[in-house]
């Protein structure tokens, strides 16, 4: 069994020389999310390198020997860009992550512990925990505005591969992208940055305890205390320039798409509902309507003039006089329409009455049979009229033209008439 | 009145029908443009409210208008131009941009090219280029587009109102689906601080 052979020394030269021959190769690595497996990265390095100048299996190797690439763990294999080189890489190609705001706060909490050990250490005169905690808070104020720029530079990337590339993805997916940013980073950021937000106190705190710490002569090294005095001014006006700027860039973006995204939306929602709905229903809920106006002509002064002149002029009509007295000419009809209309009053002045099918019959002699059942109709399906059929033997009445059989039917009273009994 | 309108007749003769005056009626939009307060003032006592639009074109509104269902031949225009707007954005492109400055030809349309678009067509009784044609120069007789003799055509201004229509439809809907989901759920404010 061979012996494993021993790691090679990495000297800057060697490595910097490696990345120069495969600027394309380490950007495809560095911009893949998650790990990749061995042979992901041969297929990269087949696509991305130049094979015909070094092999793909040394060019792997390469990678491991400089520490490149890492495993994930220890004996693993997937593996990742090793998080120095990456941060190069991001760096030189203006690449960034957002900062979310939990990191932020993460940074706040991180400054508020060091305060407290500060006016700690100078109340009881420690000038080693002052220095500690000191330093603390000189790494923890650049690590925030790195990370704010870099938020500020991930907005304009996003921002500029919008511009640059405006039709491979769909409108809501870049709204939902630049959405993502402002909702998620910027604006929460933004709330936290903001003159009276969190890091505004924190930071007002801190001075004041940094302050403390020189005025009182507990920590000798000055030069630090005044650089994070000078940190803290800087981070306070850059934090939420720099927070705005993104806003402005983002903000018309935003707005543009938001819109597109809506009418997109709105259109593929009505077009859905028009399998759903009537066709009549639809168009009320998803037309825009049109004005048709009924007027045919406008009407201008002279229009006007015109119809009021008419108006004016014309001759005064008495009003049609209207003849109610029934006569010869009346039609039949119209007779027989109005004896129908006043026969249940004519009944009302009769009531009780036992038989109506006598009672109408004798009462009205003239009528034919037909006349006799409808006045018989009108007067059965009268809501205001109590109506019984007393059922027995049935008996025949006569009309003008012909008899009608029957068995008794009474009307006994009016509704809402006091009762009479039969 | 004391000062007479230009182009009065020609105007109202256009608006009446349920037609925009846009920039491509040159003499009739100057005019409305020229004196829009004017014209408003005189239209509005025949109960037709004049409408400037913010793409600046014009057309009636009736408040009886409001209460009655919008004609069923407008359904047609609305179908094709929402299968437009869709397919627009589905291809990433710019919606408004897209549609307002490019020329369309009948042939390369997508209304005919999916099945659910056909069906979509289909149910208001539109099923070949013959009826597209029909259609988009219907379209053109209302004011929302411009028919070329060479079977092109553009859409004008007014198309505008349809993309307003889209975007009532959307919040509509993402106002239902917030109330039923969280009556309390804050807005979505663009406005940041």
């Amino acid at each position: 069994m061979r012996e494993p052979a021993e790691p090679m020394q990495i000297t800057p030269k060697r490595f910097f020389d490696f990345c120069a021959n495969h600027v394309p190769l380490l950007h495809a690595i560095a911009i893949k999310p998650g790990d990749v497996s061995e042979s992901q990265v041969l297929q990269m390095i087949r696509t991305f390198s130049d094979i015909s100048a070094e092999q793909p299996k040394t060019t792997w190797e390469r990678l491991q020997e400089l520490q490149i690439l890492v495993p994930v763990e220890e004996g693993s294999s997937h593996y990742v860009m090793s998080q120095p080189l990456l941060h190069l890489i991001n760096f030189l190609y203006n690449d960034a992550v957002p900062t979310s705001p939990e990191i932020i706060q993460g940074y706040i909490a991180a400054l508020e512990s060091a305060r407290k050990r500060i006016a700690i250490g100078v109340e009881t005169g420690d000038a080693l925990s002052v220095a500690m905690a000191t330093n603390e808070v000189d790494h923890t104020l650049r690590r925030m505005q790195d990370d704010l720029d870099a938020t500020h530079r991930a907005v304009m990337a996003e921002v500029a591969r919008y511009k640059a590339d405006r039709t491979s993805v769909s409108v809501r997916e870049r709204y939902l992208r630049i959405l993502s940013l402002m909702d998620q980073y910027v604006h929460p950021l933004v709330e936290i940055v903001r003159v009276d937000g969190l890091l505004e106190s924190t930071l007002n705190e801190t001075d004041l305890v940094l302050r403390a710490a020189r005025e009182q002569g507990v920590y000798v090294e000055l030069g630090m205390v005044e650089r994070n005095e000078r940190q803290i001014r800087v981070l306070r006006r850059r934090a939420i320039h720099t927070l705005n700027e993104s806003r402005k860039e983002l903000q018309p973006l935003y707005d543009v798409l938001r819109r597109a995204s809506a009418i997109a939306h709105g259109a593929t929602l009505a077009l859905g509902r028009l399998r759903q709905m009537k066709l009549e229903e639809w168009v009320a809920n998803y037309v825009t309507p049109t004005t048709n106006a009924r007027v045919e002509v406008p009407p201008t002064d002279e229009v006007l003039r015109r119809i009021i002149d008419e108006v004016i002029s014309h001759p005064p009509v008495p009003p049609p006089t209207l003849d109610f007295t029934e006569n010869a000419d009346t039609p039949p009809d119209y007779t027989r329409l109005l004896w129908l209309n006043e026969l249940p009053t004519i009944l009302n002045e009769e009531l009780p009455v036992k038989d109506v099918t006598a009672w109408l019959t004798q009462t009205f002699p003239e009528k034919g049979t037909s006349d006799a059942l409808l006045g018989l109709s009108k007067l059965l399906f009268d809501p205001q009229l109590e109506v019984e059929f007393k059922g027995g033997k049935s008996k025949l009445y006569r009309t003008r033209d012909g008899q009608l059989e029957a068995s008794a039917i009474s009307i006994t009273k009016q509704t809402g008439k006091p009762g009479r009994t039969a | 009145m004391n000062t007479p309108l230009p182009q009065l007749k020609d105007i109202f003769d256009k608006l009446r029908q349920g037609a925009y005056i846009t920039h491509e009626q040159g003499p009739l939009h100057a005019a409305l443009a020229e004196n829009y307060e004017g014209y408003k003032e005189y239209f509005e006592p025949l109960g037709l409210n004049l409408i400037r639009h913010p793409r600046d074109f014009f057309f009636f509104h009736t408040e009886t208008a409001e209460g009655t269902p919008p004609a069923a031949s407008l359904a047609p225009m609305a179908v094709f131009s929402f299968i437009l707007i869709e397919a627009a954005a589905n291809e990433g492109r710019p919606v408004e941009e897209y549609l307002l400055t490019e020329r369309f030809t009948i042939g390369t349309l997508p209304h005919l090219k999916s099945d659910r678009y056909k069906a979509h067509m289909r149910a208001v009784e539109v099923d070949d280029e013959a009826g597209l044609r029909k259609l988009v120069k219907s379209m053109a007789t209302k004011g929302w587009a411009e028919y070329a003799t060479d079977d092109s055509f553009r859409f004008l201004r007014p198309f505008h109102r349809l993309f307003d229509k889209c975007q009532e439809i959307s919040m509509a809907a993402e106002q239902e689906s917030r109330s039923v989901l969280d009556p309390a759920a804050p807005k979505i404010d663009p406005e940041l601080n």
